[in-house]
C-alpha cells in the first residue's frame, strides 16, 4: 500500500475511536483559555474543523496540581492498574518506572530515560502484560501519565509526539526491540468523533522482538487534557490479533482520562 | 412531440397549431398548417423579449433578411409577422432527421455523398451570406438530410437575441466542437466562422468524428484553437485538401462558402439528385417521413389536402403516433425545422434536481456560494443542449458550515424524491456530519471541497470527493519544491491550528518527500494557537532547511512569513490554499512576497477555463471565484452520468434510482475544466492530484498553471 492509502487507513480508524465511559455528559463548556482557542478558522473551504472550540471537561483550577507532591499524588489516582485493562492482566517487572525519568527519542530514533524537561511537574510509567498463553505469546503493555507545569507545556509534549513519529519512523524502544513503519493520526477535541480529550494521538505500526519475533501489531494512544498527558502503548505477540491490543489499550487510555476528569473537574 | 397546453393558442398567423415541437428562453416553436395544408415550424417570441425594442428591431431586421435567402438548400422562411402583439416566425417543416441523427445511427457517410453535401450546403451558406447573414451554428443537427439533398435550418435568425440569452446562461453563441476559432476566443463570427463549422461538419459525416474531439466543452474548444483537426481516415486527397482549407485557423485563409463551391470538383452533383445517398440512408429518411407525415392526421377538422396515402384508420394512426413518438426520442433533430431555443425542454417536461449543500452564510461561504453558481451554470449548459429527455434543476440549502444543520439539511435532501444527487458540503466538518443521511439513502454526493482523506467508509458508497484530498496535495507541493535548484532539505511545519487540513497535508508531505526523493525532511510540529513562531523557524533554517512547506492556518502562516522574512529566508516557501485569502496578504504584508500555494481551485486565467470564465461573468456580472468551476465540473460529471442512464436504457423517461446513479457516477469518467475525473473504485475517492500553483506577486494570488505531477 502507498504511504497515502496507509495514512488513509490509519486516520480513519483514529476518528472511529470508540468513546470512554463517563464522558457522555456534561461537556458543553468550551475551553476558552489559553491554546484551548482551537483550530483556526482556515481561509478556504474545508480549511479545518468547524468546532472552534474544543469540548473539553471544565477543571476546577483549585483541584489542579501545582507542586511536585500534588502532581504525584494525583498521577497516584489517574494512573491505570492491572484493572484498567480487563481480568488478563498483570503487573510486568518492574512494575513503575524510576520517577526521577521519562521516555526521550533521541536524535538516533533510539529511546532512552532521560531526566524530563523542567516543565514536568511528575511523571510516572508502570508495566503490563497479558501473560503468555498455549500457542500465544505474551502482550506487554504499558502506561504513562505526565502532568506538566502548565497546558501550554502539555500541547508541547503533543507536538513533540507528532514530530518524533516523523523524524523516526523507526525507533529502537531497546536492544533488540525495534518498532515501526509509524504512522500517526492526531484528532484534536471536536474533530472527527474525538471528544475524549483535549488533543489525541493514535499511532500504529509493527513490533519486532529479538525474544518475541514479529513483526507484530503496535499500538499507542496519547491524549491531552489541560496540563496532563496519558499514554497507552500495546506490543503484540504470535497468537495476539490487533483488536486485541487496541481493545486493551482503549480501555486503559479511557479509564484514566476518566479518572483524570473525576480528580480535577468541577463538582457542582 | 408534446401536446398543446392550455394557454397554448389554437392558431397563430394563419396557422393552426398541431403540438409543440420544442420550448425556450426565446419562445417555443410549434407545429403547424396553414390553411393550405402545409405543414410549417413556427416560433412565437415569448412575451418578455416582444416587449424589448431592440429585440424587436433586430428580429425584424433578420427576418426580413432571412426572407430573402434564396436556396434550395436552406429552409425557407414561409411568414413572419414582427409587430404581432407575439412576434412570429415560420419556416417550411422538413420531415428528414438530421444529420446528426443519420450518422450517429449508421456511421460515416461514403466520400461522394460527404461531397454533395459540401457543394449543396456551400450553396446554403452563399446565400445566407449574400442576404447579409451569418449562420453562427452550423452543425450536423442544423442540416436535415431528405432524399433530393440537405437542407439547411436556421440561419442565424434572432441568434444575436438568442447570443445574450446563452451567454447569460452559460453559453457561447454556436456549438462547441462546431465552432471556429476566433468564436471561441470570444471574437465576432463573420462567414469565414460558417465556413470553418462547415468544415468541421463535412469531417464530422466522413468519420464519424468531430474534428477537434468531444468530451469537455472547454477541452473542444482549447483543440479548437491549438491543435490540428483529427482527420483521419480521409483518404480521398480533394476531400483533404477542402477540409484543410476550411479549417484554416485564419478567418482569412478560408475560402468563401461561393469559392468553395467552386473548389469542388465539377462531378459532384451540384442539384436535386435522388442518388446522392447511400440506400439505407434514404430508406430511413423515407421511415421518419412517413413516421412524421402521419401526424396531423391527428386533427380531423383540418381539411387535409396534403397528397399522399389516404388519412389512415384508428389502428394504422395509433400505431404511426407511437412511431413518431419514438422518433422524437431518437432525435428531437427530426423535428426542428426551426429550432431557435437553445434552453428548450424536452418532450414531457420532466425534472430531476441536483441539490448544493453548502456553506452560503458561514466561514466557508465564500467558497459555498461559488459552488452554487458552478452548479447553476453546470445545470445551464446541460438544460440548452439539444436532444435531452430532461431538464434539471438546482435546489440550494444552506448548512451555514455547522455540523447539527448539516445533518438536518442532508435529511431534506434525502427526503426529497426529486432530488437525485447533491454537490456539498462545503465543509469537512459538515460533510462528515452528514454522511451517514446521505449513505443511508444512497444520495450520491460529490463534495469538492471537504477534503479530508479519512471519512468513514460507508456501506453504499455514495459519496465522492471530486479533488485531491489534503494528503494528496501534498505530493505536487513536494514535487514542486524539491527538485529545485539548491533544495536539498524541505522543512515542514505543521501548525495544528490549521485542523486536521493542516496536519494531513504536513503529516503526508513528509511521507512523500521522503518516498519521491529519499531525502530526509525536517519536520516540525507546533500546538494550536501558536503565535510566536521566532524559535520554531530559527530552528527550521538551523537544520538546513533550504525550503518550507507551512500547513497551518492563514494567521500562522503570516507569523511565519514574517519570521522568515526577519532572518531574510528567500528559498521557496509553500503554503495550503486554505490559507489563500485576505488575511494572509493584510497580515504577513511584504512577508507574503513569494510564497506558492498548491491549490485543488483553477482560475478564470486558465486556457481550459476561458469559456467557462466568460459564461460566469456574463451571467453573474462578476469573475469565476475559487471553487466556482470545480462545482460546475462535479454537476457536469453528475450530468454526464445521468444523461448516460436515461439515454442509454430502454427505460427512456424514468427517472433512474439513485443506486443507480451513485454507480454511475462511480464509473464515469470525465474531463472537466480544472482536472479530470474518475474515482477508485474502492474509497470512491478522486484518481490522481491533479491541482494548481499560485504565487503571491505584488500583495496578489497570481496563477501560474497546473502543477506538475512528480517524476517518477
Amino acid at each position: 500500500m502507498s504511504p497515502l492509502a496507509l495514512l488513509a487507513v490509519v486516520l480513519t480508524g483514529c476518528s472511529g475511536t470508540p468513546d470512554g465511559p463517563g464522558e457522555a455528559e456534561g461537556r458543553s463548556a468550551p475551553a476558552s483559555g489559553g491554546v484551548g482557542a482551537g483550530p483556526g478558522s482556515g481561509g478556504g473551504a474545508g480549511g479545518g474543523p468547524s468546532a472552534s472550540v474544543t469540548e473539553s471537561f471544565r477543571p476546577d483550577s483549585a483541584r489542579l496540581p501545582r507542586t511536585p507532591a500534588a502532581a504525584r499524588a494525583l498521577i497516584g489516582r489517574v494512573m491505570a492498574d492491572t484493572d484498567s485493562f480487563g481480568a488478563e492482566v498483570v503487573r510486568r517487572s518492574p512494575y513503575e518506572s524510576d520517577p526521577a525519568t521519562w521516555p526521550v527519542l533521541g536524535e538516533d530514533c533510539v529511546w532512552q530515560r532521560r531526566k524530563p524537561a523542567d516543565s514536568v511537574l511528575a511523571t510516572l510509567t508502570r508495566s503490563f502484560e497479558v501473560p503468555a498463553a498455549a500457542g500465544k505469546g505474551p502482550l506487554r503493555l504499558a502506561a504513562v501519565v505526565t502532568v506538566h507545569r502548565t497546558r501550554e507545556d502539555a500541547t508541547w509534549e503533543m507536538a513533540e509526539s507528532i514530530e518524533e513519529s516523523m523524524r523516526c519512523p523507526t525507533q529502537k524502544l531497546r536492544e533488540g526491540e525495534l518498532i515501526g513503519p509509524l504512522l500517526a493520526a492526531a484528532l484534536l477535541g471536536g474533530e472527527a468523533t474525538q471528544t475524549n480529550s483535549e488533543d489525541s494521538l493514535s499511532e500504529t505500526g509493527r513490533y519486532q522482538s529479538s525474544e518475541l519475533g514479529g513483526p507484530h501489531h503496535y499500538s499507542w494512544q496519547q491524549a491531552q487534557t489541560s496540563q496532563f498527558t496519558v499514554a497507552v502503548t500495546g506490543k503484540g505477540a504470535k497468537g495476539r490479533t490487533e483488536q486485541e491490543v487496541d481493545e486493551l489499550v482503549v480501555q486503559a487510555q479511557s479509564t484514566m482520562l476518566a479518572r483524570l476528569e473525576a480528580a480535577v473537574e468541577k463538582q457542582s | 412531440m408534446e401536446d398543446l397546453r392550455p394557454g397554448d393558442p389554437a392558431r397563430i398567423g394563419g396557422h393552426r397549431l398541431l403540438g409543440r415541437l420544442g420550448a425556450g428562453g426565446m419562445g417555443v416553436v410549434y407545429l403547424g398548417r396553414t390553411d393550405a395544408g402545409a405543414l410549417a415550424a413556427i416560433k412565437v417570441i415569448l412575451p418578455e423579449h416582444a416587449g424589448d425594442e431592440d429585440f424587436r428591431a433586430r428580429f425584424r431586421r433578420e427576418a426580413e433578411a432571412a426572407r430573402r435567402v434564396d436556396s434550395p438548400w436552406a429552409v425557407p422562411v414561409t411568414g413572419a409577422d414582427t409587430e404581432a402583439e407575439r412576434p412570429w416566425l415560420a419556416t417550411e417543416f422538413v420531415p428528414g432527421p438530421a444529420l446528426s441523427d443519420v450518422v450517429t445511427r449508421r456511421g460515416p457517410l461514403p466520400v461522394r455523398s460527404v461531397m454533395a453535401l459540401g457543394r449543396l450546403l456551400s450553396r446554403a451558406l452563399a446565400a445566407v451570406h449574400a442576404a447579409g447573414l451569418v449562420h453562427r451554428d452550423v452543425k450536423p443537427g442544423n442540416v436535415l438530410l431528405t432524399a433530393d439533398g440537405p437542407r439547411l435550418i436556421d440561419f442565424g435568425i434572432a441568434r444575436a437575441a438568442d447570443a445574450t440569452a446563452l451567454t447569460a446562461t452559460g453559453l457561447l453563441v454556436g456549438t462547441p466542437g462546431f465552432l471556429a476559432p476566433e468564436q471561441v476566443s470570444g471574437g465576432t463570427a463573420g462567414p469565414e466562422g460558417d465556413v470553418f463549422s462547415l468544415g468541421c461538419l463535412l469531417a464530422y459525416a466522413a468519420t464519424g468524428r468531430a474534428p477537434f474531439g468531444g468530451g469537455a466543452v472547454d477541452a473542444v474548444l482549447y483543440r479548437t484553437v491549438r491543435d490540428a483537426p483529427d482527420l483521419d481516415g480521409i483518404d480521398d486527397a480533394s476531400l483533404r485538401s477542402l477540409l484543410e482549407r476550411c479549417l484554416a485557423k485564419k478567418p482569412g485563409g478560408r475560402p468563401s462558402a461561393a469559392v468553395l463551391d467552386a473548389l469542388i470538383p465539377g462531378d459532384v452533383p451540384a442539384g436535386a439528385t435522388a442518388g446522392w445517398l447511400p440506400e439505407d440512408v434514404v430508406r430511413l429518411i423515407a421511415d421518419r417521413s412517413v413516421a412524421l407525415l402521419a401526424l396531423p392526421g391527428i386533427d380531423a377538422t383540418v381539411a387535409d389536402e396534403r397528397p399522399g396515402p389516404p388519412r389512415p384508420g384508428p389502428t394504422r394512426r395509433r400505431a404511426l403516433l407511437s412511431a413518431a413518438g419514438g422518433a422524437v426520442l431518437l432525435g428531437a433533430g427530426a423535428f426542428a425545422a426551426v429550432r431557435l431555443t437553445r434552453d428548450g425542454a424536452a418532450p414531457g417536461g420532466k425534472s430531476r434536481v441536483i441539490g448544493v449543500h453548502a456553506d452560503l452564510t458561514g466561514p466557508g461561504a465564500a467558497a459555498g456560494r461559488a459552488q452554487e453558481r458552478g452548479v447553476r451554470l453546470a445545470v445551464d449548459r446541460f438544460n440548452s443542449r439539444d436532444g435531452q429527455l430532461f431538464r434539471l434543476s438546482v435546489k440550494v440549502l444552506d448548512d451555514r458550515g455547522d455540523a447539527g444543520r448539516s445533518v438536518r439539511v442532508a435529511e431534506e435532501f434525502t427526503r426529497d424524491p426529486e432530488v437525485l444527487s447533491v454537490i456539498g458540503p462545503t465543509g469537512d466538518a459538515a460533510a462528515g456530519a452528514a454522511l451517514p443521511a446521505y449513505d443511508e439513502a444512497a444520495l450520491p454526493v460529490l463534495t469538492v471541497s471537504a477534503l479530508q482523506i479519512a471519512f468513514p467508509a460507508r456501506a453504499n458508497g455514495s459519496f465522492f470527493q471530486t479533488a485531491p484530498s489534503y494528503a494528496a496535495l501534498s505530493v505536487p507541493v513536494v514535487s514542486r519544491v524539491l527538485p529545485r535548484p539548491g533544495v536539498k532539505r524541505l522543512g515542514i511545519l505543521i501548525d495544528r491550528s490549521g485542523g486536521q487540513a493542516a496536519y494531513q497535508a504536513g503529516y503526508a508531505a513528509n511521507l512523500m518527500a521522503r518516498d519521491l526523493t529519499g531525502a530526509t525532511p525536517h519536520p516540525r510540529v507546533v500546538p494550536p494557537g501558536t503565535t510566536a513562531f521566532g524559535p520554531v523557524v530559527a530552528d527550521l533554517l538551523a537544520h538546513h532547511g533550504d525550503a518550507v512547506f507551512y500547513a497551518g492556518d492563514a494567521d500562522g502562516a503570516a507569523g511565519v512569513a514574517r519570521a522568515l522574512a526577519a532572518r531574510s529566508f528567500t528559498g521557496p516557501r509553500m503554503a495550503q490554499h486554505t490559507v489563500m485569502g485576505a488575511e494572509f496578504l493584510e497580515r504577513a504584508g511584504a512577508a507574503a512576497e513569494g510564497w506558492e500555494f498548491v491549490a485543488p481551485f483553477t482560475h478564470a486565467t486558465a486556457p481550459a477555463a476561458a469559456t467557462f470564465a466568460a459564461a460566469h461573468r456574463g451571467r453573474f456580472d462578476a469573475e469565476p471565484a475559487a471553487w466556482s468551476a470545480e462545482a460546475f465540473d462535479a454537476a457536469g460529471l453528475v450530468a454526464r452520468a445521468l444523461a448516460g442512464l436515461v439515454g442509454g436504457g430502454a427505460k427512456g423517461t424514468v427517472p433512474p434510482t439513485r443506486s443507480a446513479l451513485t454507480a454511475a457516477v462511480a464509473a464515469t469518467r470525465y474531463k472537466g475544466i480544472s482536472r479530470s475525473y474518475a474515482f477508485d473504485q474502492e474509497r470512491q475517492s478522486l484518481v490522481g492530484r491533479d491541482a494548481h500553483l499560485y504565487r503571491v506577486e505584488n500583495r496578489r494570488y497570481r496563477y501560474l498553471g497546473p502543477a506538475q505531477e512528480p517524476k517518477s
